[in-house]
């Protein structure tokens, strides 16, 4: 028993680096389990008060700047909202005529972006909604040019978006004329590509991409982008269709998490 | 006990800076990882033991702060980088500096390897050429962040002064 003990002494930084490695994995896959939440969670509020000085930092600095920010956009949203309140009205006046069953029921939590992380490849924020505002894991997050993310951690006070440009982020996509369902992924600089469309689908430059609906996560209709480029290769049995999104991700300020997704 | 709850705090510190500073110096959502700097100055001033579980102490700071979807990743590569900075702590005047410093570079580059192997599994299967792009460009910003710094205050330096 003393050699066993004189031998982990002499050799204690590798029997401390084997002990570390296993626990490292350990946590790292056990992700999703339970202990590990709770742990996450009851640890949550070293995330916001790390996170304290910044916002504060950011809030006094960039307030006027944000300010004519805002007020541009909410002008440009009241322009639309003239528009969509026509729209509605008229919307409303043929569903009725139809018959047709009211079955969607967002309801906003409007968060503000607190931070980009600090790892070295940026996927994911920060925001200042977290458990205590009913923030769960998998709720969708959009903003004024449409999907965002997802949320994949809450702790009590904030929460972690995984952004769309994040490369295991996928998104089942519609075509919105031709209603052809796909899955969206990220490839670079704001662009993202659909694999799965049909050569014989007919898909125009500039044709809004919404979400179908085919996800436990993201309601449809949702504005995911504009296409931006068709390519049809002949080696290919699909075509592959390149999507901008108007979301400036390196420059979230907004979001909003749809928190009943009925 | 009380030199890593110094290192951690320093280290918080540093995690501070890191997020009022990285969203300006953040091209192509890549960024430096200055906590992985950090970490080379502590584990060449401390040595194998205390590099190491600084490692993981600032690495499970890191995830909790990053509330990435691997949480526990970071602390395994900074433990891992922690324990390799290490082993150089008091040689710098034992071996050969190139040897030295491509040491260093290696260990940089072996923590960023496993990072996005593990955090883009997906890309690495698929789009290779893509993953060692990614890879690179990141290995080195951080490699041109940690130069600086070197410029400034020299590894050697510190080995000389806390030599074990």
């Amino acid at each position: 028993m003393r050699k066993i003990v004189s031998y982990i002494i002499d050799n204690r930084d590798y029997v401390t680096f084997f002990i570390t490695i296993i626990l490292s994995l350990l946590i790292l896959t056990n992700n999703q389990s339970e202990n590990i939440q709770n742990i996450k969670s009851k640890f949550g509020f070293i995330n916001y008060y790390l996170n304290l000085p910044n916002m504060i930092f950011s809030d006094l600095f960039y307030l006027k700047e944000k300010n004519k920010l805002l007020n541009e956009q909410i002008i440009n949203i009241n322009l639309e909202n003239s528009k969509l309140e026509h729209l509605i009205v008229e919307n409303n006046r043929l569903k009725s005529l139809l018959e047709y069953k009211e079955n969607s029921n967002f309801s906003l939590l409007t968060s503000k972006v607190i931070n980009f992380g600090i790892s070295p490849f940026s996927n994911s924020v920060n925001i200042d909604l977290g458990s205590d505002d009913n923030i769960v894991p998998n709720l969708p997050v959009i903003n004024v040019n449409g999907v965002v993310g997802k949320t994949i951690n809450s702790f009590s006070k904030t929460s972690t978006v995984q952004l769309m440009t994040d490369y295991n982020f996928r998104l089942s996509v519609r075509l919105e004329n031709s209603g052809t369902v796909g899955i969206l992924r990220y490839k670079k600089d704001n662009i993202f590509e659909i694999w799965e469309i049909p050569k014989t689908t007919d898909v125009s430059i500039n044709e809004r991409i919404l979400t179908s609906g085919f996800s436990d996560i993201f309601p449809s209709g949702i504005f995911v982008g504009k296409v931006v480029k068709i390519l049809e290769e002949t080696n290919f049995i699909h075509k592959i269709i390149l999507v901008k999104s108007l979301t400036d991700f390196s420059n979230l300020e907004y979001v909003f998490v749809i928190e009943n997704n009925k | 006990m009380y030199s890593l709850f110094k290192i951690v705090f320093f280290g918080s510190v540093i995690i501070l800076f890191e997020l009022i500073i990285l969203d300006f110096i953040t091209i192509n959502n890549i960024r430096p990882d200055f906590l992985l700097i950090y970490l080379l100055y502590i584990s060449l001033t401390y040595g194998r033991l205390k590099g190491l579980l600084s490692g993981f102490l600032l690495g499970i700071l890191e995830d909790f702060i990053s509330g990435t979807l691997f949480f526990g990743l970071s602390a395994l590569t900074k433990t891992i980088s922690g324990f390799f900075f290490g082993n150089l702590s008091g040689k710098f005047r034992k071996i050969n500096p190139i040897f030295y410093f491509g040491y260093v570079f290696c260990v940089i580059g072996f923590n960023f390897f496993i990072y996005f192997y593990v955090s883009n599994q997906n890309v690495f299967t698929n789009q290779k050429g893509l993953f060692f792009n990614i890879y690179f460009y990141a290995f080195f910003y951080t490699l041109i962040f940690f130069l600086i710094i070197n410029y400034i205050k020299p590894i050697n330096s510190i080995n000389y002064l806390k030599d074990r």
